[in-house]
């Protein structure tokens, strides 16, 4: 636990890591704790404006704004944290065999990894969701597929400048296979550039989740993202602003903390202060 | 240099050729029948779809389908729309002045606002404005650019009344209108771009005058006007040009997403339509058209790259 | 001789460390006669090139501050100066070489403009002017082919090579002061030599003062006049370089002479001093050395030390000076 101890020193982290921990409370338990339903509909207390009884107001069916957005930062974080566990893992192998590797196999992944590169990442996600289909588990896999070439570009790098390193050297002289080497000297050297890297990453996902979402390919109801709620409400602006405003504030505060967490990881894992004397 | 610059260049042509490779397998796999799109809403017959299929080259194998449309592509014909008949190429002329006009007023906003804040943060580091400054555009950098536009909403055509929430008005219509419907769409790409500009112009700075040189050249007794223009600002060039070009995969995305939101007939929304409406044509010749636009805009970084800094082409030797 | 170029007077700088201000330099007075080379010596850390870079008035504000003292450069006081004054002075009456020659010049420019940048601020002369005299002093640090090497990139060149353009940059407007501050420790030990050697020659021809600042003693043997002994901040010896070699005061001073490896006598250990430099923010109460020095008492631990003088300007911050021998030294 010595990132633990090192991020306690840095108060935006810790902060941060306080505030997605209550989000991720919030959004496993939140709604049980409150006693609010985000799928009750009632006819006659719809677009309510916020105040006492519905805190954040009702929407066009009379749900409560509340538990929706609760439930929304459910399936938004479960959506950014699963796709970019698997662009991890595809991407941190791919890019390791291809530093690793080297030669041919690194030239032709290198090639394959900039082109999906070139597209632009709401671009790409659209049309794999579209090729996908709807639904949470293709949104996961779209979404995750657009962040496996950089993860890959990230590993490839670092396993190049792993690779030439000394003790890669004197681990060959000792006998152990290549497979042995890259989980045991190349993946952990990696690994703090890559956790930096996931929860940046986990920010931006669910920027492009939230995104795809507002444009039309997203997860369908009765399951609701953040990215849902706002597009639900955008129909209804000029007489229900709160639709439009607090499920955009969820998503605000939760990629603050994933991004004020990433930076304090890279300062609290890569300690580069230079002192003057 | 020479060298390089031409390796550059002779690098992105397969790298176009797999994107578009990629691109027409992924566009294939779409769900839904382009013959079924073509015969509309009144549909048709099996058998009338079969022969519409055979006629369109469908019932072919995929490759034989790419090298068809890829041969034809070079010759520059990108083919038809399924749906309107219009030809691909006029679409995209069509479409592209509305796009462009986006792009380049949101990037010039985007520079003039961002690298002078980035600038500003970094020579007053961890003063009042640097803080506040920093704050906006961490914030900036967090918020998905669709909200932003509905707050814009919210607030210019809701509350206000200033501008329209959506609509586009061509120059020629009215150039009164046609302003006010690109103000907001503008500004949202802008301000979102910006912000990660100036963190890393923040950042880029903040490197630079760390650098022993700035305290070489302090030490010469040069003034801090001579140090930042001569030294800090040249040297800051390659990460804030590497900044800047790092938005454009997000600058374009922000295309699609803002024209969607504004509803501006401009290239994004016609892909974003045309995938909704399994119009393969216009995906593969609006997907060819942006990724070539991105791949020539990342080549004329690295060129620009070789004449800022003698050490790069002496790398590449 | 025995003229003074420069005075420091009590200096203290202190830095901001998490919030709290920490002195890193404390009443430091030395001074540096015309055409001498003082030699500055220290562990890392000890306060030395903080002292160089307040003599600059190089100190980054904040972190850093010069909280007290004076500074006095042919009788004008350096800290009371305006920045405007200052940057005349950077350059023109004192210049500096740094330890990195690799990150010290600017990777953008010519050898060649970074030198006529120097020239072009504290002289009125054209560019053309100006180039010519920085290939002129190219040649006279000993640059092979000086107009070529003007016209290449610090990253074409090799350490060495680069440590000689900081020098002729230095030169190039005919200092009173030159501070070298670890001019040789990123270099190989035969380069090393070479550039003692023309920071020597170039001192000789031009008249000018010399600030070396090093941790190597070997260094300050061959090539200073007088030394000033480093530590935690403080000066603890100061004197002339056949002092500080055959009758040092110090408990530190002599535990540096101590672990100096010697060529005549066979040893089976080096000796080296026990423990490490305290940090600034944890400094004992007493004498700062005494947590490490082999003499210390109670009256070491209770009371700090003051500067005694032991005749002929040899200055020594320690209670037992000149008694140490009886202590079995």
């Amino acid at each position: 636990m010595d990132i633990f101890k090192k991020l306690k020193k840095r108060k935006t982290a810790f902060i941060s890591l306080i505030i997605l921990g209550i989000l991720v409370f919030l959004a496993l338990v939140g709604n049980t704790i409150l006693g609010i339903d985000p799928f009750e509909t009632n006819s006659k207390i719809r677009l309510l404006a916020p105040g006492m009884g519905h805190i954040l107001g009702t929407d066009n069916l009379g749900r409560d704004v509340l538990a929706r957005v609760i439930y929304g930062i459910r399936i938004s974080l479960a959506i950014s944290l699963v796709s970019v566990a698997f662009a991890l893992i595809v991407g941190t192998a791919i890019g390791t065999i291809s530093g690793y590797v080297g030669g041919k196999v690194d030239s032709v992944l290198v090639l394959i990894i900039e082109a999906v590169c070139a597209f632009p990442t709401v671009l790409l996600g659209l049309l794999l969701a579209t090729v996908l289909g709807s639904g949470m588990t293709n949104i996961m896999l779209a979404i995750g597929i657009s962040n496996v070439p950089y993860f890959a570009r990230l590993a490839r790098s670092m396993a190049i400048s792993i690779r030439g390193r000394e003790y890669i050297e004197s681990a060959v002289t000792t006998g152990l296979n290549h497979f042995e080497i890259i989980t045991r000297y190349v993946l952990p050297n990696m690994s703090s550039v890559i956790i930096v890297q996931t929860s940046l990453s986990a920010a931006s996902a669910l920027i492009t989740e939230s995104t795809l979402s507002f444009m039309g390919v997203g997860v369908q109801p009765p399951a609701a993202s953040l990215g849902v709620l706002l597009r639900d409400g955008y129909d209804y602006i000029s007489k229900a602003s709160w639709l439009s405003i607090f499920p955009g504030i969820a998503i605000l505060l939760t990629v603050i903390a994933l991004n004020f967490l990433g930076d304090g990881l890279r300062d609290a894992l890569d300690v580069k202060i230079r002192v003057d004397n | 240099m020479v060298s390089a610059i031409v390796k550059k260049i002779l690098w992105s042509i397969p790298l176009l050729l797999l994107v578009s490779m990629i691109m027409f397998g992924v566009i294939h796999m779409l769900p839904g029948n382009a013959a079924l799109v073509m015969l509309g809403d009144a549909g048709g017959s099996a058998e009338q779809v079969q022969k519409l299929e055979e006629s369109m080259g469908l019932t072919d194998p995929l490759y034989v389908q790419y090298f068809h449309w890829i041969s034809n592509f070079v010759k520059g014909d990108m083919g038809t729309s399924y749906l309107t008949s219009q030809p691909v190429a006029k679409r995209i002329v069509e479409r592209l002045p509305v796009t462009l006009e986006l792009i380049v007023c949101s990037v010039v906003l985007a520079v003039i606002i961002g690298i002078p804040i980035g600038i500003l943060c970094a020579v007053k580091r961890n003063k009042l404005v640097d803080y506040i400054m920093s704050t906006i555009a961490m914030i900036g950098v967090a918020m998905p650019q669709f909200w932003l536009g509905i707050l814009f909403v919210l607030l210019f055509s809701v509350d206000l009344g200033w501008l329209p929430a959506s609509g586009y008005v061509t120059f020629a219509t009215n150039p009164m209108r046609h302003i006010q419907s690109m103000i907001m769409p503008s500004v949202t790409l802008a301000l979102s771009l910006a912000a990660p500009i100036i963190r890393q112009t923040r950042s880029a700075m903040l490197d630079t005058l760390s650098q022993d040189y700035i305290m070489t050249a302090k030490a010469k007794g040069q003034n801090s006007v001579g140090i930042f223009v001569k030294h800090a600002l040249r040297n800051a060039l390659v990460p804030v040009i590497t900044a800047i070009t790092s938005q454009i995969n997000g600058m374009i995305g922000g295309v699609f997403v803002i024209e969607t939101l504004f509803l501006m007939p401009g290239m994004g929304k016609s892909m974003v339509d045309a995938i909704f409406q399994r119009d393969y044509p216009i995906i593969m010749g609006i997907a060819m058209v942006v990724v070539s636009c991105i791949v020539l805009i990342n080549l004329i970084t690295d060129i620009i790259y070789i004449f800022i800094d003698p050490r790069i082409s002496l790398d590449s030797k | 001789m025995s003229e003074q170029l420069v005075e420091v007077k009590d200096l203290k700088v202190t830095y901001y460390q998490n919030g709290v201000e920490t002195p890193v330099v404390r009443n430091v007075s030395f001074e540096i006669k015309k055409n001498e080379t003082l030699g500055l010596v220290g562990e890392s850390g000890s306060g030395k090139s903080v002292t160089s870079k307040a003599i600059m008035r190089l100190i980054a504000e904040p972190p850093g501050k010069i909280a007290n003292g004076e500074i006095l450069f042919e009788g004008k006081n350096l800290l009371k100066m305006k920045e405007k004054q200052m940057q005349k002075v950077r350059g023109k009456d004192i210049a500096m070489i740094f330890q990195e020659p690799m990150t010290s010049l600017n990777p953008l420019y010519t050898c060649g403009s970074q030198i006529a940048e120097a020239i072009l601020l504290h002289n009125k002369c054209s560019k053309q002017e100006a180039w010519e005299r920085a290939v002129e002093i190219l040649k006279m640090v000993g640059v092979p082919s000086p107009e070529k090497r003007a016209q290449s990139y610090p990253h074409e060149l090799s350490g060495g090579m680069r440590q000689r353009v900081m020098i002729a940059i230095a030169l190039s407007c005919n200092p009173r002061l030159l501070i070298a501050d670890e001019p040789t420790t990123a270099l190989d030990p035969t380069i090393q030599a070479q550039i003692l050697k023309l920071i020597h020659d170039m001192q000789k021809e031009k008249d000018m003062s010399v600030l070396l600042i090093t941790h190597d003693m070997g260094i300050v043997a061959e090539n200073c006049d007088r030394v000033a002994v480093m530590y935690a901040g403080q000066i603890l010896e100061i004197a002339d370089v056949k002092t500080i070699f055959g009758n040092p005061a110090h408990p530190y001073t002599i535990g540096l002479l101590k672990a100096i490896p010697k060529l005549d006598e066979k040893v089976d250990r080096l000796y080296n001093i026990r423990g490490m430099v305290p940090r600034f923010n944890e400094l004992p109460n007493g004498c700062t050395f005494g947590p490490r020095c082999d003499f210390c008492d109670k009256k070491c631990e209770e009371e700090a030390p003051q500067l005694v003088n032991m005749g002929d300007g040899h200055l020594v911050r320690c209670h037992y000076a000149g008694y140490l021998p009886e202590r079995g030294i």
